[in-house]
């Protein structure tokens, strides 16, 4: 052991600290010292040095165990250094962008806003699109239907397919039926009588879906059997709503629309139908000993076998629907499966949940604001661009006075993940605002909403394009921060290096203008089409006319005539007050959806025959036409004829048309519902969009409340919509109106909000509305951003041509030439950004196609529309900083040198 | 000269803490300390000495930095930090009652 540890080793602290040599200095050194106070006592030297190290005890070990502590020492010490040198930057680079509001505002807004929108458009479209629906291995469940391409038509499944197809298609694991209704539930105490959703399914529905009981026991295959069903089995949802989760519910009796079954079990929560969530589950009438009817008006889902896919299950259905007319000749006489084309189709059941509009909706909406991502982040590159040059001379500086490239790197790059840090949690916290208002705002247009959460995988998308972009922003300056010395010498002159950082910017203002273009011209079209759409005329007039929904007890209203006096009365006293203009009644309302169909017949053919359509067919009552403002040629029957059951049947042009194409329809012999008894058409109506506004106005029958045939007369319809025409009165008023009436005729009749009729009109557009809306906020956000992008680009521009634009003047150019100079640069990349986008939009359009009304993709008006408007707002743009080009004084800026 | 004593793990470091009380020594100077103090009733091994020293400098409780000893050497000299001035004024304390509470059994009548 040496004195003193050798010069050399000192070099190796560069490499950090020697723990081993300082050990072996420090245990030298005792042991030395050691060695000289003993030898002070007399020792030899080889005595004293023994003695020393036997005191010492065993050296190797303690030098083992010193070298782990210090290891560990040194760990926890670099760990502490570096975070006091993050915090010095992140708190340095902080202090820079608050000293430059200029810069970091917008780039934080900019950056918050495109991420906000990523995110959110992600959201939804994983929610709602990607991810499974919320059954237990939901990828094998597919939902059945039955187009028959002669008919042109696409109908449900009827109830003897059920134990059918269970029994003949391999495929099929299991299958069950459902449908869902509104039923009354009655008042009790002080529980005001509700209307609810109840499913009627079969029992097998619980199974397939792989739902199981929470209290009690779901349904059973025998509950189908019997006619009316005396079991009901409750939603988790409407057990706590109704009884607070009380479990000795099971086992009551319930009233349900006058009839009283048991509560024999509780769903967990969140089960529901494919489709909705539903209050109540009820068996339907499923007896495979009944006789089959062609009545195919039920949804049914099916769940497939493992590795089986619905392509083979409809492969097997082939033969199996092809035996039907020989199987159930009582349902479809003279071959009818044959003659219609029938076959039975089946999907994914996703794909039937969410509809092809949607997921479409979804994907461009997101692909529309992925756009507008890219044109934030560029707007923010220039912004960065523009101040790296302003800090090039710093920075310059910093290199000259001995700064490392990494130590530049380590400044920008803490600069550019602050500011990305601050716009992602702004961005994280609009989108979290954001998810909790959607639910609300599209209720009726998107499915699955209330599985709408923020997941991790969009958490992981937000944390990845902001690191992207963190270190792209962290990057630029760097690539400009020249070691140049040469940079200090500039001063103004320096023009000669920005040509290529021109360029860049030009290009990125191209690109901004030309996406801007492609989501202006989306937008546009959406636009144009959704206006063409609104001045459609509906065939019915909507202004001044609320609707209101009215349900009588099946049990009380049993017979025609005390259900049609109810409805009178009520009419009457409503057109005693004031500002009530006529009342009328309908079984559905036209653009609702829910209008159903059946087919009618005239005398010679069938009403299921061959050549015979399913259309909308309901009754109507007195005042229904008047209300709505339908023009009728020919006559409505009257109260006092529905009274007599005198019939009278008011049809479309569109049936008038195929029935009787040669003749003229009133007077001729109707009948509807196959069996039914004869009626007369005594009206025919002016065209009405019944189904929606997009598709022409179809063939539609209206039938008198009372029909004439004994076997249909307590078909009058109890659960039923009321229509008021009251142009001055509140719906509100209207609605107490209607309250105060039915108080005094039977209070027991639940009645439902008034709502404008012109709030359905919108609804029905409102999925159109959405993707309208949506798009359009995009192209605003994406024609704001490239705007201030071109006009960040010009200004800059002109301060770099100050000189060169202040020479111009001295030698004589005057202001409007050097006015036009600029705002011939502005043009020029406006001019290649639009030409680009045009290319673009012509293209890309297309996708919208099946979203547009009458209108071409390409349509010329809306893309000269655009070209308009970005051409305008780039010489907006392009104005502030022309006018300061105009007004340069040369001797200022000659002088500046 | 009497029985040697084993020193506990904790007794070591209090002794250290206090030793280094006075001012910055380097570990020989805290040995020496250790030695003298006790009039050489405890025998401690020069290396626990090192290991208790390299502990306190993780726990923080002292710190080390190389100097120049009395004889001309290079050598790593401790400090306390003040958070080990609190802890020695803590195990003082402790020891206090300790002592106080083992002495009072001791002293109670009984069989020797």
């Amino acid at each position: 052991m040496g004195s003193s540890p050798p010069a050399w080793r000192r070099y190796l602290r560069f490499g950090g600290p020697d723990i081993a040599g300082d050990i072996q200095d420090e245990l030298a050194f005792h042991v030395e010292e050691r060695v000289q106070s003993l030898m002070e006592t007399g020792l030899t030297a080889e005595t004293a040095r023994a003695q020393a190290l036997a005191e010492f005890g065993d050296l190797a070990t303690t030098r083992a165990e010193l070298h782990a502590i210090d290891q560990r020492i040194h760990h926890r010490r670099t760990a502490r250094e570096q975070l006091e040198v993050i915090g010095t930057e992140v708190r340095l680079a902080v202090r820079r962008l608050l000293r430059q509001p200029a810069f970091t505002v917008p780039t934080i807004v900019t950056l918050g806003l495109g991420l906000a929108a990523t995110v959110i458009a992600f959201t939804l479209l994983q929610t709602i699109v990607l991810r499974p629906l919320p059954f237990a291995e939901a990828d094998r469940l597919v939902s059945l239907s039955s187009p028959m391409p002669k008919l042109d038509d696409v109908w449900g499944i009827a109830r003897h397919q059920l134990p059918y197809y269970k029994e003949n298609v391999d495929a099929f694991e299991d299958m069950a039926l459902y449908r869902a209704w509104e039923v009354t539930i009655p008042g009790e105490g002080t529980v005001r009588a509700e209307r609810v959703l109840a499913a009627s399914v079969s029992a097998s529905i619980f199974s397939t879906l792989r739902i199981a009981p929470l209290h009690g026991r779901l349904l059973l295959p025998e509950d189908n059997i019997p006619r009316t069903a005396s079991v009901v089995v409750l939603s988790h949802g409407y057990w706590m709503r109704r009884f607070g989760g009380d479990p000795s519910v099971v086992g009551r009796m319930f009233n349900i629309d006058g009839t009283t079954r048991e509560i024999v079990g509780v769903t967990p929560p969140g089960a529901g139908l494919p489709d909705r969530q539903v209050d109540l589950w009820m068996p339907d009438h499923i007896d495979p000993a009944a006789q089959p009817q062609n009545n195919h008006v039920r949804q049914a889902v099916a769940r497939l076998r493992p590795g089986f896919s619905a392509r083979d299950a409809e492969l097997q259905l082939v033969p199996v629907v092809a035996r039907m007319d020989e199987l159930f000749p009582s349902a479809y006489p003279n071959q009818w499966i044959r003659n219609s084309g029938f076959r039975t189709a089946v999907a994914p059941l996703q794909d039937d949940v969410v509809g092809a509009s949607v997921t479409r909706s979804l994907w461009i909406l997101f692909s529309a604001v992925c756009l507008v991502l890219v044109i934030a982040v560029a707007n923010v590159l220039n912004l960065v661009m523009v101040r790296a040059d302003g800090a090039r001379r710093e920075t310059a500086m910093r290199t000259a006075l001995g700064a490392s490239r990494r130590a530049l790197a380590a400044h920008f790059l803490t600069e550019g993940v602050v500011i990305t840090a601050l716009a992602a949690a702004a961005g994280v916290g609009l989108t979290m605002v954001a998810l909790r208002l959607i639910p609300a705002l599209a209720a009726d247009t998107l499915p699955r909403l209330s599985e709408l959460r923020f997941s991790w995988q969009a958490g992981l998308l937000a944390i990845g394009i902001a690191t992207t972009i963190a270190v792209i922003i962290g990057m630029i300056p760097m690539a400009h921060a020249s070691a140049d010395p040469q940079v200090l010498r500039e001063g103004s002159r320096g023009l000669a290096g920005s040509r290529g950082r021109t360029a860049v910017r030009n290009l990125l203002v191209v690109g901004q203008v030309a996406l801007t273009v492609v989501l202006l011209a989306g937008a546009g079209l959406l636009i144009r089409s959704g206006l063409r759409l609104r001045a459609v005329d509906p065939g019915f007039n909507p202004e001044g006319v609320v609707t209101l929904d009215l349900a009588l007890s099946p049990v009380s209203y049993q017979g025609y005539v005390q259900t049609a006096a109810l409805y009178r009365q009520l009419a009457e006293r409503l057109e005693r007050v004031p500002g009530v203009r006529s009342v009328g009644y309908a079984e559905a309302l036209p653009l609702s959806g829910d209008l159903g169909c059946t087919g009618v017949a005239t005398r010679g053919e069938a009403a299921l025959g061959p050549r015979s359509r399913c259309i909308p067919l309901f009754h109507v009552s007195p005042g229904y036409f008047e209300t709505m403002g339908i023009a009728v040629r020919g006559r409505t029957p009257t109260w006092a004829e529905v009274t007599q059951q005198a019939g009278g049947v008011v049809i479309s042009p569109a049936l008038a048309q195929r029935l009787w194409p040669d003749r003229d329809p009133i007077g001729q012999p109707i009948q509807c519902c196959s069996g039914t008894g004869w009626d007369r058409v005594v009206g025919v109506t002016g065209p009405v969009h019944g189904n929606s506004l997009d598709t022409p106005p179809g063939e539609i029958a209206y039938f008198p409340l009372v029909q004439p045939d004994s076997a249909t007369t307590n078909n009058v319809p109890r659960n039923i919509h009321m229509v008021v025409k009251a142009p001055t009165l509140a719906p509100i008023t209207v609605q107490r109106a209607v309250a105060d009436a039915l108080a005094e005729l039977d209070p027991t009749v639940p009645a439902s909000a008034a709502r404008p009729m012109s709030e359905l009109v919108a609804a029905s557009m409102a999925s159109r509305t959405l993707l309208l809306t949506l798009i359009a906020t995009a192209a605003a956000m994406a024609l704001i951003l490239s705007a201030i992008g071109l006009y960040g680009v010009i200004a800059y521009v002109v301060g770099q041509r100050e000189r060169e634009l202040g020479i111009r003047v001295a030698i004589g150019a005057s202001g409007r030439q050097i006015g036009a100079l600029v705002m011939a640069h502005s043009l020029r990349l406006v001019g290649i950004g639009v030409a680009v986008g045009l290319a673009g939009a012509v293209g890309g359009t297309r996708v919208l196609q099946s979203f547009l009304y009458e209108i071409s993709p390409t349509d010329p008006a809306v893309l000269a529309a655009v070209v308009c408007v970005v051409g305008a707002l780039g010489l907006l743009a392009s104005w502030v900083p022309t006018q300061r080009a105009i007004r340069t004084d040369p001797v200022i800026t000659l002088r500046a040198d | 000269m009497p029985d040697e004593l084993e020193l506990f793990q904790g007794t070591l470091d209090v002794l250290i803490l206090r030793a280094l009380s006075h001012g910055p020594r380097h570990g020989y100077a805290v040995a020496r300390w250790v030695e003298e103090g006790s009039d050489g009733t405890f025998r401690i091994l020069d290396g626990a000495l090192y290991t208790s020293l390299h502990r306190l400098e993780e726990r923080g409780w002292v710190d080390a930095e190389w100097g120049i000893s009395e004889r001309g050497k290079r050598a790593r000299f401790y400090r306390l930090t003040p958070a080990g001035r609190g802890e020695l004024r803590k195990r003082i304390r402790n020891w206090d009652r300790y002592v106080v509470a083992v002495a009072k059994i001791m002293a109670a009548p009984g069989e020797a």
